[in-house]
This record gives C-alpha cells, structure tokens and sequence, in this order.
C-alpha cells in the first residue's frame, strides 16, 4: 500500500524522532523551492549551493532539537532559514571585501562566470532570440524588455502602449510557454 | 494560498521581478516551497528575465558603430537668439508700432521652433521603447577608481545600471545623474528594491551627452535625509 507523504507537522516529528526516511523526505519535498529562492539572489553556483547545504543542515538540526513553533508552517521556516543564510551571506562578502582590499584604492576583480555558466548564459539567450522572432510584433517585445529588462511598471507600459491588462498577460504567457518548450527541448537534447 | 489569487494577483512576475511587499513574499514563498505547479512556472519567468537581460547585455556589447545624430534644436535655438538681439537693437531706434510688430513676429516663430522640438522629441522617446536596452554592470569599490565607459547608442534606447551592491538594509532608493559641472540632469525617485544585490537603474539615452557625468544612489534615514549609497563615475563616448 502506498502511503502518501506526510503533513508538515507529522514529517517535523518524525525527524524529532531522529527518522532517517522522514530527514530524507523533507529535503526531497522541499530542495527545488529551497534551490528557486536562494538562486534569486545568489549568482555563483557554488556558492548557491553551499548555502542550499547549509540551510538543509541548520533546519535538520533546530528540527531535531524542537525549535519549530509552528510545525504545520514548516515551509515557511525552511524558507526563512534560507532568506536568512541569503543574507549572511552577503554580510560576510562585503566584510571580506573591506578587509582585503589594499590601500592603493585598486578594484578588486569581480569573480568571472564559469566555462559552464558562460556555455549555460549563451545557449539561454539563443533561447530567447527564438522567442523573441516568435512574437508576433515589435510592440510585443517591447513589452517584454521593458517590463523585464528596464523593470517598468505593468501598469504604465499598457498606458503608453494602449494595451489592455489582459492582452499584457496574454503576450507574457505567451512568451513564457515558449520559451518553457525550447527550454525543455534543449535540455531532453542534451539528455540523449 | 489559492492558484486563483496568484494569477488574479501576478505574484509570480511579481515576485521574479522582487517587487511584492515583504509580507507578500513571505507567504507566497511559504506556499510555493512544495508546490510544482507554481514552481515550475516562477523558474520559467526567472529563466526567461534573465536569458532577455543577458541577450540585452550581448546586444550592447555588439552593436555597430553609428554616427551621432546632429544636435539641429541647440544650434536652431542659438542662432534664433543672434536674430532676437539685432531685432531688438533695431525695434529700440524704430516707431513704437514697428517694435511692437517685430516683436509680435518674433513670438511666432519661435513657438512654430518649440513645437518642431518637442514633436521630435517625442518621436525620438517614442523609438526608445520599441528598442533593445544597453546593460552595464557597475560594482562598487572604496576609494579612486576608473570611470565606466559607456558608449551612446546611435538610435535612442534605455540604458540600464546594473550596481552590484547589499540592499538588504533598505527598501527603496533615489538615483541621480550630474553632468562633469556637477549638476544634476536627471533623477528618479523611490525606486523599489527589487534584488539583495543589485540595484537597477534605467535612464533614456537621451539624457546623456558625451563627457563625464556621475551617477549617485541615495536611500533615505528614518529623519528623511538622504545619505550617498554608492558613486559610480562614467565616462559617456560616443562610438566613431
């Protein structure tokens, strides 16, 4: 018989309970959107990663020890954990990068993206190329960069463009569906 | 947290662009942490924001040289005020009513000048936005350091800042442009904190002119002074 995974409250005490399959489960149930938070703010993968490690082992452990006040609200403690571990780490670069920097004033060199990440960069942007030619007019991807590029408020492009609310969601579904099936296509191309 | 609300609501751009309120956040993260659907959907946004940022950023860097267009307006204008000085001598030894004519005539003309002006002006910001954006990513470092070069466009388009630096400490910021004279050119107000590492900072090329200029970014005390976040030295050039 199939047993259907646990409530948040009932999987926080099966690991109080020091249950390995339950520790097991809650990082399954729970990595990618751990993953999808810290990779908003933190670019470099490995330390991406690193954090990801060290908010999994922090949780584990305050689990363990009986500090979630609210069980059934357990997402929401792992992902405070994360915002949390996010900013330290952020604190701890920019101390490091006061105290290494010499006296001369000289910029300390930004960290370049790896072969990997650079590879991953361009064949994302070839990506959106394809979405971009797919759109149906110049207006159409005029929305999409100002609103995700230049950051304009939804709002005030449909204003200056005379475009409903509506028709704004219609061309970012659009694009979004798009670029989601060639993303998916690349990635089952790479797999074979 | 229902489906319905996030898609009435547009949490999930809204949250790939970091522009929903702390409380906000918190909760659609809390929901999403072991949600597929939403998931599935938010790596798409962010995925498809960032491949249009960096598409954006390898336009600029590959865009062909084109020559500047000429400034006719500031030479128009310059040349009207040598017709208005003579005009003006002239009225001052003339009977009252020729004066009065010329000056008439005069006012004219330069109204049929401002509106030709403006109407290309318009024109000019109305093509900005129908074309790709120019990034560049400023870091911050203590001390002397080497202005950014930024070269203009030859078509009117958005430039993009892109400062890397710790916003975790406040929620909104000012930008603010100074000529090499150290006036100020440009400014935005209240600009929402959208990422904990950088700050963006959108302004029409238009609004630049080759030399030296600089670019401040301010955040408010809680007495309402503003207090320097970063300074970031460019040097505008126009490509040969």
């Amino acid at each position: 018989m199939e047993i259907g995974p646990s409530s948040p409250a009932d999987l926080a005490a099966r690991i109080r309970a020091r249950e390995t399959a339950a520790e097991d489960e809650l990082v399954r149930r729970y990595s990618r959107g751990v993953r999808f938070v810290i990779s908003q703010s933190v670019a470099d993968r490995g330390q991406a990663e690193d954090v990801y490690q060290e908010t999994f082992r922090l949780a584990l452990e305050k689990i363990r020890e009986g500090e979630v006040r609210e069980p059934e609200r357990l997402s929401g403690f792992l992902m405070g954990i994360a915002r949390t571990l996010v900013l330290e780490h952020f604190r701890r670069a920019a101390r490091a990068q006061v105290r290494e920097q010499d006296f001369s004033g000289r910029q300390i060199p930004v960290a370049e993206p790896s072969p990997l990440d650079r590879l991953l960069r361009q064949e994302q942007a070839a990506l959106v190329h394809r979405v971009l030619a797919a759109l149906p007019s110049d207006r159409d991807r005029s929305v999409l960069y100002r609103f995700y590029v230049a950051d304009e408020d939804k709002d005030a492009i449909c204003d200056n463009l005379g475009i409903s609310g509506l028709h704004f969601n219609q061309i970012l579904c659009r694009a979004r569906e798009r670029y989601r099936k060639l993303f998916e296509q690349m990635r089952q191309e790479k797999g074979k | 947290m229902l489906h319905s609300e996030i898609e009435r609501d547009n949490l999930i751009d809204r949250y790939v662009r970091g522009t929903l309120p702390n409380p906000q956040r918190r909760e659609f993260e809390e929901h999403f942490a072991d949600c597929a659907e939403c998931l599935e959907q938010l790596e798409t946004a962010g995925g498809l924001r960032q491949a249009l940022r960096t598409a954006a950023a390898d336009s600029a860097a590959a865009s062909p040289a084109t020559p500047q267009p000429q400034r006719v307006t500031r030479r128009l204008f310059r040349w009207k005020w040598a017709v208005i000085t003579a005009v003006s001598c002239l009225a001052v030894v003339a009977l009252t009513s020729a004066m009065w004519w010329q000056r008439v005539s005069q006012a004219r003309r330069e109204l049929a000048a401002a509106r030709s002006g403006f109407a290309q002006q318009l024109e000019t910001a109305r093509g900005a936005f129908e074309r790709a954006p120019q990034v560049y990513s400023l870091s911050l470092s203590r001390g002397a350091s080497r202005p950014i070069e930024v070269i203009l466009p030859g078509q009117p388009c958005w430039m993009v800042f892109s400062a890397q630096l710790d916003t975790s400490q406040f929620t909104s910021y000012r930008a603010r442009l100074l000529n090499g004279d150290s006036q100020e050119i440009w400014r935005q107000e209240s600009i929402p904190v959208t990422a904990l590492d950088t700050a963006p900072v959108s302004i029409p090329s238009s609004r630049l002119a080759t030399g030296d200029d600089t670019l401040l970014l301010e955040t408010a005390g809680r007495s309402g002074a503003f207090s320097e976040l970063a300074r970031f030295r460019l040097h505008v050039v126009s490509r040969r």
